[in-house]
C-alpha cells in the first residue's frame, strides 16, 4: 500500500465530513505547502495564512477530489492558486507556475534560505528540531537509520525499501517503527519545552 | 491489541497501510510527531515550528455547524416552494390576525354550540361557563351554512355582552 492509498482513505472519510480524517492530512502536508508557498510569499505569517486559505479550500472542494492523482499533486495545485491569486490581491505580480515547480523540485536544504532575519526565534526552534533528530538519526543502529532515511528522504515504498535491504517487508515495518520511535523519544522534550509557543 | 502494536499500526497507516477501526481513535500527537521527523529530514527546517492544523479545524469545524444550518433553512425553504406550488397562500400579519380572530369566534361559537340542549323543539344556546341562555334555534329554522350559525350566535353573544356590561363595545 503507498502513501497516496492511505491518503485516499483519509480523503473519503474527509468527504463524509470526517474533520478529525481531514485535520491529520493537515498535519501531514502543511510544512510542504508551507514550503511552497514561502517560495512567493516571503513573510511567515502570510504564509500561514494563505496555507490555512488552502487548506479550507481544500476541504470545501473535496467532493471534487476524485483520486485520480495523489492528494498532495491535487493540494499544490489549490496551494499555487490560493498564492497566487494573494499575491493578485495585494497588486503583486503572481510567481510563474513552471519556477514554483523548479522550486518545489529542488529538495536541497538550503541554510541561508531557513535562517532569515524575518522570525529569529522560530527558525532557531526550527534548527533545534532539525539538530535533535539528525543526532537522534545518528545514534540508531544502522539497519534501523538506514531504512527510516530510505522512506522519510527517498520516499522509497516498503517494498522498496525490503528489495534494497534484503530483508522481508515486516522486518522493514518493524525497522521503520523503532526508528520513528527512538527519534520521538529524543524530540519530546525539545517539544515539551517549546510547549504552545508561537513563532 | 496493545499499544506498542497500535503504535507500530499507527506508523504504518502513516506510511500508507490500512487505517482500520482502532486506528480511528489513534494518538494525533504521535501522528504529528511523525510528520515533523519526515519534514525534519527532507530539510523543511525553516516551517518546523509553523502549525496551522488547530486553526484551520476550528474554522472547519464553525464552517460545518454554519452549513448544517444552511441545510435545514434550505429544507425549510424547499417546503415553502412545495407550498407555493400548491398555491396555498403565504400569512401576512393582517391575514394571520384576521384568521386568529375567526378561530377564536369560531371556538367561541363551538363551546357555545357545544352546550346546547335538545330538548324537543328547539336548541337552547347557553354561555361557556353560565347556565345564561343566549339563544333559542328553532329546529325548523333551517341553517344553510356554518358561517350563519356562527352569525346568529355572535349576534347572540353581543347582546348578551350588551346585556351583561350596559355598553356595546367588545373592547
Amino acid at each position: 500500500m503507498t502513501s497516496a492509498e492511505s491518503d485516499q482513505e483519509l480523503v473519503d472519510r474527509a468527504k463524509n465530513g470526517d474533520l478529525k480524517a481531514f485535520d491529520l492530512l493537515v498535519l501531514k502536508y502543511q510544512r510542504r505547502v508551507f514550503r511552497l508557498i514561502s517560495r512567493v510569499i516571503k513573510n511567515n505569517s502570510e504564509v500561514e495564512d494563505v496555507a490555512q486559505e488552502c487548506f479550507i479550500k481544500a476541504f470545501r472542494a473535496i467532493h471534487q477530489f476524485r483520486g485520480d492523482s495523489a492528494f498532495y499533486t491535487w493540494l499544490y495545485r489549490i496551494a499555487v492558486n490560493t498564492a497566487k491569486n494573494y499575491l493578485f490581491s495585494k497588486g503583486k505580480r503572481p510567481i510563474a507556475l513552471s519556477e514554483l515547480k523548479k522550486s518545489e523540485d529542488s529538495d536541497s536544504f538550503d541554510m541561508l534560505d531557513a535562517v532569515s532575519n524575518e522570525n529569529p526565534e522560530g527558525n532557531m526552534a526550527g534548527l533545534q528540531i532539525a539538530e535533535a533528530v539528525n543526532k537522534a538519526v545518528k545514534k540508531l543502529p544502522e539497519e534501523l537509520s538506514t531504512a527510516v532515511v530510505l522512506r522519510e528522504m527517498d520516499g522509497l515504498s516498503y517494498e522498496e525499501i525490503a528489495e534494497v535491504m534484503n530483508c522481508p517487508i515486516g522486518t522493514v515495518r518493524s525497522r521503520i517503527f523503532r526508528a520513528r520511535e527512538a527519534i520521538a523519544q529524543e524530540l519530546r522534550p525539545l517539544l515539551e519545552t517549546q510547549g504552545n509557543k508561537r513563532w | 491489541m496493545n499499544n506498542k502494536i497500535l503504535a507500530q499500526k499507527l506508523s504504518e497507516a502513516f506510511d500508507g497501510g490500512h487505517m482500520d477501526k482502532e486506528l480511528k481513535s489513534l494518538d494525533r500527537e504521535d501522528w504529528a510527531t511523525y510528520s515533523l521527523i519526515g519534514d525534519s529530514l527532507r530539510g523543511c527546517d525553516k516551517h518546523l515550528t509553523l502549525d496551522v492544523s488547530a486553526a484551520v479545524f476550528k474554522r472547519l469545524s464553525e464552517l460545518e455547524s454554519v452549513n448544517k444550518i444552511k441545510e435545514s433553512n434550505t429544507v425549510a425553504r424547499k417546503i415553502s416552494s412545495f407550498l407555493d406550488k400548491l398555491k396555498i397562500p403565504k400569512l401576512g400579519p393582517y391575514q394571520f390576525a384576521s384568521l386568529a380572530i375567526v378561530f377564536a369566534l369560531g371556538v367561541s361559537v363551538n363551546n357555545i354550540i357545544g352546550r346546547s340542549t335538545i330538548n324537543g323543539i328547539g336548541q337552547e344556546i347557553y354561555v361557556e361557563g353560565t347556565n345564561q341562555l343566549v339563544g333559542n334555534f328553532e329546529l325548523s329554522e333551517e341553517l344553510e351554512s356554518e358561517c350563519d350559525i356562527s352569525e346568529v350566535s355572535v349576534d347572540g353573544f353581543i347582546m348578551q355582552h350588551e346585556r351583561l356590561s350596559g355598553s356595546p363595545s367588545m373592547c
